[in-house]
């Protein structure tokens, strides 16, 4: 139920921005859908999956500072 | 269309950033009763990074700040950088989202879940984002005279509360302490300060650079200074380190003959109005630097998704009070050295080389990047 109120509220959010705008090309239609998709995957993996993995891509710098500085880990 | 902004209001968003969704935090607590020293020096660290972000704007002039990176490393590495701040600022968004829902749910709305609160966060955010740097840098402007008499007006009254035996003795635990209480307010806020950068198109003069973002950062590291060494003074030293919010604790103690009480609210709305400035500046910061990184003009329709993000992504990077206090009282992180320090510095010097190239080129004609 609440994964349909999601879409639901992405797609109207969605079309009433893009009736909105004076223009619409279709380089900026995409990349403005590609984004929506992923802001609702989001919230309906954070609704979904306990606990949702954060990467960290900076990882082993992290480590190395630290170690360096003890309380410096992020999440 | 470049946005100019005054200076005046330029340097009253920077203040307002700085201290921002900050001033509830117990911000420096590794320094204990030494505070007040790991705030200097901070301070004293940050000042020339302030300085040198200062002058690469000025060598700027005349450009927006990714154009002006586009000068500097190309096309294409100019747009990757822009796309890693991209994440950067919408990450640091979230963090700010999720910090001002969390307070706002422990301390006065325990029923209502986060995600009505971070909704209406968001909307306002859209509205303003769009609006533009312009409508950003006025309402700071407005707002700012009421969080600045709400904070000196707690900081009169908490007067008399305070114990400066509290500050005693002075470096019994050597500078390490120090040292780790500066290095907490590096990270958090002093150095995040550097997003600014990508957010203004342009300015006036050329020096105006200087006249926005230093005293701008000046007046906001001492409103942080103040508040918290009167909060650390009144609440004292143990507890100041173990409290979730010591500032809004200490406010919470004004009692002028019962008549004038529960002004911690008042300072709950301070917290949230910075909060929003800050959320603000950063999602702008997102879009803009996102917007540039695809080859757009126009950032404006990239708001709505991004801010929207921002809802699930509070959620995400932090779930409970403990990672908050974690994040906000933490003292350096990779992303914080990569993105505070090295790349705005190999901007700067990229920039100098480049201006230096250019001026003997010119027979020492003062040139831009």
């Amino acid at each position: 139920m609440m994964i349909a109120l999601i879409l639901v509220s992405f797609i109207a959010v969605g079309t009433v921005d893009i009736w909105r705008w004076p223009r619409r090309p279709w380089q900026k239609v995409a990349v403005y859908l590609v984004l929506m998709a992923a802001a609702a995957a989001l919230s309906i993996l954070i609704l979904t999956v306990d606990d949702l993995p954060v990467p960290n891509v900076l990882g082993p710098l992290d480590e190395l500072l630290g170690e360096l500085w003890p309380g410096g880990e992020t999440k | 269309m470049k946005e100019i902004v005054p200076d005046k209001q330029g340097m009253v968003l920077v203040t307002l950033f700085v201290v921002g969704n900050t001033l509830v935090f117990a911000l420096g607590g590794r320094a204990g009763p030494d505070i007040w020293l790991a705030f200097l020096v901070a301070i004293a660290v940050t000042a020339p990074f302030i300085l040198i972000f200062a002058r690469l704007t000025s060598l700027m002039h005349g450009k927006t700040f990714a154009d002006g990176v586009e000068m500097l490393f190309g096309k294409w590495p100019s747009r990757a950088v822009a796309l890693l701040y991209t994440g950067y600022a919408w990450r640091l968004g979230c963090l700010v989202v999720s910090h001002v829902t969390h307070f706002i749910q422990a301390v006065s709305l325990p029923t209502t879940p986060q995600t009505v609160m971070s909704l209406a966060f968001g909307v306002l955010v859209i509205w303003i984002v769009k609006g533009g740097i312009e409508v950003l840098a006025r309402f700071s402007s407005v707002m700012s005279r009421v969080v600045l008499t709400v904070l000196f007006s707690a900081f009169a009254l908490l007067i008399n509360r305070v114990d400066l035996g509290q500050f005693l003795p002075v470096m019994y635990n050597g500078f390490g302490p120090v040292m780790e209480g500066a290095l907490q307010l590096l990270d958090f806020p002093f150095m995040e300060t550097v997003l600014l950068f990508w957010i203004f198109d342009g300015f006036k003069k050329k020096d105006s650079a200087y006249r926005v973002f230093v005293p701008g950062f000046l007046v906001g590291a001492l409103i942080l200074l103040i508040m918290d060494c009167t909060s650390l003074a009144v609440l004292g030293a143990d507890r100041y380190g173990i409290f979730y919010f010591p500032i809004y604790t200490s406010i919470a103690r004004i009692d002028v003959s019962t008549f004038l009480t529960r002004l911690e609210a008042i300072v709950a709305v301070t917290f949230a109005v910075g909060s929003f400035v800050k959320i603000a500046v950063c999602l702008l910061a997102a879009s803009k630097t996102l917007a540039y990184a695809l080859g757009f003009d126009d950032y404006r329709f990239l708001v709505t998704p991004l801010v929207l993000g921002t809802i699930p992504g509070s959620r995400w990077f932090i779930a409970t009070s403990m990672e908050i206090e974690a994040s906000a009282t933490k003292t350096i992180s990779a992303s914080t050295f990569l993105y505070q320090l090295v790349f705005p510095i190999s901007f700067w010097i990229l920039a100098e080389i480049r201006m230096y190239l250019r001026k003997g080129n010119k027979a020492g004609k003062q040139t831009d990047v």
